[in-house]
């Protein structure tokens, strides 16, 4: 990846994020990992990450009310949302109300790469293309 | 960029109005002379596999037997051009079997039966009681076909995103609607659902190398791994299973094979009364 990206990974499962992380760190990814999805709320609160990465079905707040407040947040913020109950209709749900991409788990950690760098590219496109914005505004 | 399924009886103006949809969008066109190709790997007429699938009118069309293997083919031909997305596919019945997937999009044309029969009337050169009397038995094989291969009622509106009565919706804004509809991110791929695409063609490969020997198969696949359940009585498990396991695993792309085996009582009932 051209530049660090900062990326916040959320699973109530400690497992995801010990493999996750390293595999992401590898390509350029500052990694901040999250069990608990109300701590990851106060902190995307607190920090416009270029991604993040949520569980779904997790307890008290699911992926879907992370994705809802990041995309409240951020636009620009690309979410990526990993499941072990993935279903068509939640997959829907998940597009319609901004995800980048939805994973089914299991996944290796190869394949978050592959999806992080596509998320990683749209970021450059747009970002490039509202800089050309900027500049023909100025 | 997903893939439109366009469902409609015959002379619901399905063929154009896909055809239209497939410009608009500068997607491919997958229609229905992908059954020639089907009928000639299969060794029928495609006027049969058509008859099958109630595009033409048929005084008798193929058995169930015959009209199951023939779609395993038609599934297997289909979802193997659909590892792109960017596509519209009508007439191969791809909303029966198609299903699961999120970035597809399945529409359901509907026409007035007066229309219909008009149509098919002046297209055929026939009196209206004669494409009437056609037209019945058309619907009448796409119906059977749908509850005996399929176990579905064609006319239940859970099969569709987007149902269009064409005796109040022009073909003209039929077509922006389903353009429109395309382009909702709710039917954008993401890596669910090009796998579970992924996963389905090749369940469909498998299942079409297997139909000639085990006509009443299940098969499914999960990332390269393949589930064949089958019937057996007791004597012939074992033999069958590893017949069946060499074939899945001779398709490509297939990684291990599960094979589960079901005893057939009914097998076992008739032959215990030889």
């Amino acid at each position: 990846m051209e530049r660090e990206l900062d990326v916040l990974l959320l699973d109530d499962e400690a497992m995801v994020g010990k493999r996750l992380a390293p595999a992401l760190a590898k390509v350029g990814c500052r990694v901040e990992v999250f069990q608990d999805p109300r701590a990851a709320l106060d902190r995307i609160r607190a920090k416009e990450f270029d991604i993040v990465v949520t569980d779904v079905r997790m307890e008290g707040i699911d992926g879907l009310q992370i994705l809802q407040a990041v995309v409240a947040r951020s636009a620009r913020t690309k979410v990526i949302m990993i499941t072990g109950y993935a279903m068509m209709s939640l997959a829907r749900q998940a597009m319609d109300q901004g995800a980048f991409d939805f994973i089914a788990k299991p996944f290796t950690p190869e394949a978050i790469r592959v999806v992080v760098q596509k998320a990683a590219d749209a970021l450059a496109t747009e970002d490039a293309d509202r800089a050309v914005r900027r500049v023909q505004g100025a | 960029m997903s893939i439109v399924v366009v469902s409609a009886w015959p002379y619901c103006q399905g063929d154009e109005i896909a055809q239209e949809v497939a410009k608009k969008l500068n997607y491919r066109a997958l229609g229905p002379e992908l059954l020639e190709r089907v009928a000639a790997g299969s060794k029928v007429s495609p006027g049969r596999l058509a008859g099958a699938l109630g595009r033409e009118a048929a005084l008798l069309g193929p058995s169930p037997k015959e009209s199951a293997r023939l779609l395993a083919h038609l599934e297997a031909a289909l979802l193997g051009e659909l590892d792109e997305d960017k596509a519209v596919t009508w007439g191969l019945m791809a909303h029966l079997y198609l299903t699961g997937v999120s970035h597809v999009l399945k529409v359901r044309l509907m026409r007035a039966w007066e229309d219909r029969v008009a149509d098919k009337a002046a297209g055929e050169g026939v009196s209206r009681s004669v494409a009437e009397k056609g037209l019945r038995r058309q619907d009448e094989a796409r119906a059977r076909l749908a509850a005996e291969v399929y176990h579905a009622d064609e006319s239940d509106p859970g099969l569709y995103d987007l149902t269009i009565n064409l005796a109040q919706i022009n073909p003209e804004q039929a077509v922006g609607l389903v353009v429109e509809a395309a382009a909702h991110k709710r039917f954008k791929p993401m890596t669910f659902s090009r796998q579970a695409l992924r996963d389905k063609a090749l369940a469909a490969e498998v299942r079409a190398a297997l139909v000639d020997r085990e006509p009443e198969a299940k098969v499914s696949a999960i990332s390269g791994l393949i589930k064949v359940t089958i019937q057996a009585a007791r004597r012939d498990q074992e033999k069958k299973l590893m017949a069946v396991r060499q074939a899945a695993a001779s398709v490509p792309g297939v990684g291990a094979v599960e094979v589960e085996v079901i005893e057939d009582y009914f097998q076992a009932a008739a032959d215990s009364m030889r």
